[in-house]
């Protein structure tokens, strides 16, 4: 007995309460009522996922819940159907696991906030929209998550609207994710339009059907890549993929978890399940997916380039999702969809920490944000610390951590991968590269934070204290979980095996090419941070303490000193100046277009209302004008 | 040559028509104007005659020249307005694109109806008996067009309502007893 | 001679009720005017009330009479239109009684002349020969004329009024003159006749047909005939815009989809008319989209919007008539509907907040809302993301039916600019929440004080009766969706 609908139903009436009453009662009943509900929902698709796993023949591991018929057009209904199956359980344990720990963390961040029982209204209701989107069946359902979730993501980057900056960005995010839309509803009307239906578990039926009894399949090859590369617009608004991915950095706006639960974890990563979802789609457009996975790795690197040059704490990161995003759609994009959904997990994970670290450390700031006034906060902040060291060196791709396998099994993916766009050699060594390049950024932006001299301001220096025991619980959780959570995926392939029912048992890759990525991603991701330490860490005012506790490297730095010197012209200062360069095209073209496109139909708009004199005359005549057009045309 | 006197009559009087109506645009003078539309309507009325609509001819020439016509005079008569006040007339490329998009837009119905004017079947005998009578009219618009003719007096109703709203000048009724309430007064006390 | 029978009148009592209500209270006033004001909202209700009640209960028990020796016809299609029209009517006149109380105007003629106007709705839908046809339509146009004038101090207002009424009657004279031409192609002014027409007199035929679709066109401001609509959205009383922006809007459609479906059909050799409706459609939204993005007052950029969602309306007709379904036109209808519901409920929130000098019309006017009035902000909200086509309300799933049936119907990429156009249209929608919810005092400079100067407890009844509308017939649209069908296909029954 499956119990799906209570996935979604408790932050829903948690929601509701806190909206309708929450004003009678005080913040923690509001608090301990939104998390619970998220953590009830956790519990609840941990026993439906083990009931799932309970189920022995691994192809019938799906179940649905039927709420009741939403609407019927003629022979088309589309009923409020829930669907269980691999996939959307390993979703929904991560929405509601990661969820649940980012609202225990919110109460001690936004504690102090005046909208604390609006913020979390609008965190809930973006979890009850999230599991709509992933546990739907139908694609119209699912849109009406993916909406959802948008709107949620638009209220929560403008919570802070007194500044105006913050509303802009908001009104940006939805704009260009509308854009996203445009695409995904022409592409779910061509769906509707070939096969009659928008279930998923009905147009696979209708395809394996057809290729059962050797019919002709319901669409061309022209028509599957025209569908895919519309749903794939679409992806590209949510996922902030090129050329939609500007809102992401600017969604910065919004207060810490949000950007920890929904600009990295979960809903960033709505468009990457919806291609895994529809998976079966892509297979038979062989281009659509080499545009995926072409757009995903041109958007791991360009955005791996623009993070080398940010200062801003969370742009860093906000970049870095962008970047680790495009290798989700790497990896689907190649058919490694098992690894495309195990790195989204395994970033959910430590991305979530890193942006709950980076909160912790705002917090502990009274808000500032910026890398050059950080420094030197290892021994004030403990936990924090520790459990971002974790997170850096997960994502950097270190072994043991979680980063290393999801990233070496994509790669490996990558560099076997045929696309008819590009070879595979050429996209494993862009996103080997990308992988330097991340652990470049990320350990730059740790020896700012932690390491080095404090160069945080004065009034701000008594301020400094470890978070509430509600902020670092669910940073060591995260941790353990970025430490851990990879290698317990690959162990026996267990997560490929989870998800086989869907994709297939993963081919084993050949062991000289698995041992020459492994050795490869190693390499760069040593590489990179080794070089972040080498350059950031040899700055004149180290602090004894430091050059004590890495005395080695200290001298080493400090003798090599021409070769550090040779490093910065031939290394940093170009790759530097190319991430420079990154970001002023970032901002001078890419938004110049968007404001652009908006000027422009600003400017139709001026014109055409120059039109509309207020003359009646005028009018007169326009109306004559249009019927004697009428007239000569209708003759 | 009887064939032609209705054709002949005909091709003067919508002339007529077309050319009063063409005065009342161009004319400054609002009496003139006025005049140009009698000319237009009467000319009108003898286009239905010339139709055997004989009720319509003298409903045209009671209602619109007499009685339409008459108060249009009225109220120019009392707004008296001077030469100077009414302006001289003036061309303007306004005025010019109008006038050449309307007969843009007539050239482009006029040859479609000339070729396609079906035209009448050998045997056809003209109107039959009593046809535009009085009697007939009465007879389709109480029987045919009973609806139509109903609704026309809602319409005339709210055109009426409709005048009077946008041009009484107090709008509050003042506070005095209407029947209404001196009924009420009367069972009150 | 005079042949009414008892059959007659009850068959139009939808119409009947309207009429003799709108004469009722003309003589109450007459009789009674210190008590006539309140006792003419309650008799209007009554009787929009009563002809909603009695259309919905001949709908779903499938009436279908012709009446007056063919004049009307009331038949499932006559009645949904008449059930549309009388729910967008009564949601006007709840938003009436206080905005025209605070101004001076709250006349009982304002009652009569819009029971009139609805009377003539109604039979314009169900009306089965031209001569009918073009006085539904007068009956229907001459009083709004009026109402938007009512406001008689207000300059814009009078304005609005006389613009409104010469460009009007300037269209009328091209819908009699294609009347006259059509009844000369067909030698008959029925509408299951005129088709004939095409043959007999082809020139005569197409020009007729071209002129009256100019006259409906007019009427649902489409382009290049659209210039009225921003201006008298703009001068007229909110009340005004209200009912002109859901009844005024949805009615021409009641006539032009029947002339257009049973007077010409769908033969290639008549429906020449589909073509030009495709170039229409598309100039339609477009133009009413982009002009609508760089309007700074909400009522006139919402006269804008409606054109824009005119054009949307005309994709729907296209598909139902290229599909000939009755489930495509099931989807007009329903669209027709929401549109009622999201119009009146923003125009509500407008009138909620207007004061007595001064209306609160400029987008401006609404900054910082959400924080003083944050209910009256959500309705709000709600209303403009469902304008916008945000799933899961009901604005999201009447676009999405249209577009579904356009597209099967093979109008790819007329949906597409039509997609393209709801993305341009999400930007000006959202300018009024980003008003409401992110800019406060600071941002403009004066303080906003937000006073429920318009709040009556009709108004109150309305806003919520929408807002609850939007949100329950965007889950629920298959009860609304099977009376649709119900009254579409009673319309293809008829249809060639």
């Amino acid at each position: 007995m499956f119990l799906l609908r209570y996935i979604v139903l408790p932050p829903l009436i948690a929601l509701l309460a806190n909206l309708l009453l929450g004003r009678w009662w005080g913040r923690k009943t509001t608090a301990t009522l939104a998390c619970g509900s998220v953590l009830l929902s956790f519990l609840v698709s941990l026993r439906d996922s083990y009931y799932l796993y309970m189920i022995t023949l691994p192809e019938t591991r799906v179940a649905s819940d039927v709420m009741f018929t939403w609407l019927s057009i003629g022979r088309f209904e589309i009923p409020v159907e829930f669907v269980l199956d691999p996939l959307s359980g390993a979703m929904c344990l991560i929405i509601t696991g990661v969820g649940f720990l980012i609202h225990l963390y919110s109460v001690g961040y936004m504690w102090h906030d005046p909208g604390f029982r609006r913020f979390f209204v609008y965190l809930n209701l973006f979890i009850v929209f999230m599991l709509l989107l992933v546990l739907a069946d139908n694609l119209l359902l699912l849109f009406v998550g993916w909406e959802g979730v948008g709107l949620c993501s638009y209220l929560l980057i403008g919570f802070w609207h007194a500044d105006m900056k913050n509303a802009s960005a908001g009104k940006k995010a939805f704009v260009v994710n509308r854009i996203g839309d445009l695409g995904f509803l022409i592409g779910l009307l061509l769906v509707f339009a070939a096969f009659n239906t928008l279930s998923v578990s009905e147009m696979q039926e209708i395809i394996s059907d057809a290729i059962a009894r050797h019919l002709p399949l319901p669409l061309a090859p022209l028509a599957a890549t025209v569908i895919c590369l519309c749903l794939f617009v679409g992806a590209c608004g949510k996922s902030a993929q090129i050329p939609l991915y500007v809102w992401l950095p600017d969604a910065m706006a919004g207060p810490t978890p949000v950007s920890a639960l929904i600009h990295a974890a979960t809903m960033v990563t709505a468009g990457v399940y919806m291609i895994a979802r529809l998976h079966f789609l892509y297979a038979f457009s062989p281009f659509a997916s080499g545009v995926v996975a072409v757009v995903g790795a041109a958007t791991a690197i360009y955005a791996a380039i623009i993070g080398l040059a940010q200062n801003d704490i969370k742009k860093v990161l906000a970049y870095s999702t962008v970047s680790q995003l495009g290798y989700m759609f790497l990896a689907v994009g190649v058919g490694a969809y098992t690894f495309g959904i195990f790195h989204l997990a395994t970033h959910a994970f430590f991305k979530a920490l890193l942006f709950l670290g980076s909160g912790s450390v705002i917090h502990a700031l009274s808000g500032e944000q910026d890398l050059r006034k950080m420094g030197g906060l290892c021994r004030r902040l403990p936990v924090t610390f520790w459990t971002f060291l974790a997170g850096t060196l997960a994502i950097a791709g270190v072994w043991p951590l979680a980063g290393f396998f999801s990233k070496d099994e994509i790669l490996i993916a990558a560099r076997l991968a045929e696309t008819p766009l590009i070879s595979g050699r050429a996209l494993f060594a862009v996103g080997l590269s990308a992988a330097f390049l991340t652990a470049f950024y990320m350990g730059r932006l740790f020896v700012m934070a932690f390491l080095g001299p404090c160069r945080v301001e004065a009034d701000k220096q008594h301020h400094i204290h470890e978070s509430p025991w509600t902020m670092t619980v669910p940073l060591i959780v995260l941790a353990l979980l970025s430490a851990v959570g990879g290698a317990a995926g690959v162990y026996h392939h267990s997560f490929a095996r989870w998800l086989s029912p869907l994709y297939g048992a993963p081919d084993a890759a050949p062991p000289a090419v698995e041992h020459f990525v492994m050795a490869a991603s190693l390499a760069v991701a040593f590489g990179g941070l080794a070089l972040s330490f080498l350059f950031y860490l040899q700055a004149p005012t180290l602090p004894d303490r430091l050059a004590r506790t890495a005395g080695w490297l200290y001298r080493w730095v400090a003798e090599k000193f021409y070769v550090d010197e040779l490093y910065e012209w031939i290394v940093v200062r170009p790759v530097y100046y190319v991430g420079v360069a990154g970001q002023a095209f970032d901002k001078h073209v890419v938004d110049r277009a968007v404001n652009w496109t908006g000027g422009g139909l600003k400017g139709a708009g001026f014109l055409l209302s120059f039109f509309q004199s207020g003359n009646v005359g005028t009018y007169a005549i326009w109306f004559l004008i249009g019927v004697s057009i009428l007239l000569h045309v209708m003759r | 040559m009887s064939h032609l006197l209705p054709d002949i009559l005909f091709y003067v009087f919508s002339a007529l028509s077309v050319a009063g109506a063409v005065l009342v645009l161009v004319n400054r003078n609002p009496m003139t104007c006025a005049m140009s539309l009698v000319v237009s309507v009467l000319s009108l009325a003898i286009l239905y005659l010339l139709l055997s609509a004989h009720f319509l001819a003298v409903a045209q020439m009671i209602v619109y020249a007499g009685a339409i016509v008459v108060l249009f005079i009225f109220v120019i008569m009392l707004l008296n307005l001077t030469d100077e006040e009414l302006g001289r007339f003036r061309f303007s490329l306004f005025k010019t694109i109008g006038a050449f998009v309307a007969v843009a837009t007539l050239l482009a119905v006029a040859p479609d109806i000339r070729v396609s004017i079906p035209a009448p079947a050998a045997g056809d005998a003209g109107a039959p008996a009593g046809y535009g009578s009085t009697k007939a009219v009465g007879k389709l618009l109480f029987g045919e067009f009973l609806l139509p003719f109903e609704l026309t007096s809602i319409l005339i109703l709210s055109a009426m309502v409709a005048g009077v709203v946008l041009a009484k000048r107090e709008l509050q009724p003042k506070k005095t007893h209407s029947l209404v309430d001196w009924l009420l007064g009367f069972f009150r006390t | 001679m005079i042949s009414i029978t008892a059959a007659d009148l009850s068959g139009i009592s939808p119409a009947l009720h309207l009429a003799v209500a709108g004469i009722a209270i003309m003589l109450l006033d007459a009789l009674w005017p210190m008590r006539s004001k309140l006792l003419s909202v309650w008799i209007t209700l009554a009787a929009l009330g009563c002809s909603l009640t009695t259309s919905l209960h001949r709908l779903t028990a499938g009436v279908d009479v012709t009446l007056f020796n063919g004049a009307v016809r009331m038949d499932g299609y006559a009645h949904a239109f008449s059930a549309i029209i009388c729910l967008a009517s009564t949601l006007a006149v709840l938003s009436a009684p206080k905005y025209l109380r605070l101004r001076g105007v709250h006349l009982a003629e304002y009652y009569a002349l819009l029971l009139f106007s609805v009377c003539g709705m109604v039979l314009f839908a169900a009306a089965e020969e031209l001569i009918m046809l073009f006085l539904a339509l007068e009956t229907l146009s001459i009083p709004v004329y009026c109402l938007v004038g009512f406001t008689r101090t207000n300059v814009y207002s009078t304005e609005a009024s006389m613009k409104y009424f010469v460009i009007g009657a300037f269209a009328t004279g091209f819908l009699v003159y294609g009347i006259a031409l059509l009844y000369g192609a067909a030698g008959s002014g029925y509408l299951v006749d005129l088709r004939a027409g095409a043959a007999r007199a082809p020139g005569l035929f197409y020009a007729g047909m071209t002129l009256l679709l100019v006259g409906f066109l007019f009427k649902i401001g489409a382009v290049p005939f659209n210039m009225w609509t921003p201006d008298a959205y703009e001068g007229a009383p909110t009340p005004v815009t209200t009912f002109m922006a859901e009844a005024v809007k949805a009615a021409p459609f009641g006539g032009m989809i029947k002339v257009l479906f049973v007077g010409f059909g769908f033969d290639a050799a008549v429906g020449l008319w589909q073509p030009a409706l495709v170039v229409i459609a598309v100039l339609t939204m477009t133009v009413g989209n982009l002009t609508a993005l760089v309007q700074t007052d909400v009522k006139r950029m919402m006269g804008y919007s409606s054109i824009a969602h005119s054009g949307y309306i005309l994709v729907g007709i296209l598909a139902a008539s290229k599909l000939q379904s009755a489930d495509a036109l099931a989807a007009v209808l329903y669209y027709l509907f929401v549109y009622v519901l999201m119009n009146a409920g923003a125009f509500g929130i407008l009138i909620l907040f207007s004061h007595k000098d001064k209306d609160t019309n400029a987008v401006e006017d609404l900054t910082g809302l959400a924080r003083e009035r944050p209910w009256a902000a959500a309705l709000m909200a709600v209303y403009m993301l469902s304008l916008t086509g945000l799933p899961p309300l009901a604005g999201f799933f009447g676009k999405f039916y249209i577009f579904s049936y356009a597209v099967k119907a093979g109008y790819v990429p007329l949906v597409i600019i039509a997609i393209l156009n709801s993305v341009v249209s999400a930007y000006y929608y959202l300018k009024v929440i980003v008003a409401m919810y992110f800019r406060g005092p600071e941002d403009t400079g004066r303080a906003a004080v937000f006073h429920y100067e318009g709040y009556s407890v009709f108004l109150l009844a309305m806003l919520w009766f929408t807002a609850w509308g939007i949100l329950y017939y965007g889950i629920h649209s298959e009860p609304q969706l099977a009376l649709a069908r119900l009254a579409a296909s009673s319309l293809f029954a008829t249809a060639p």
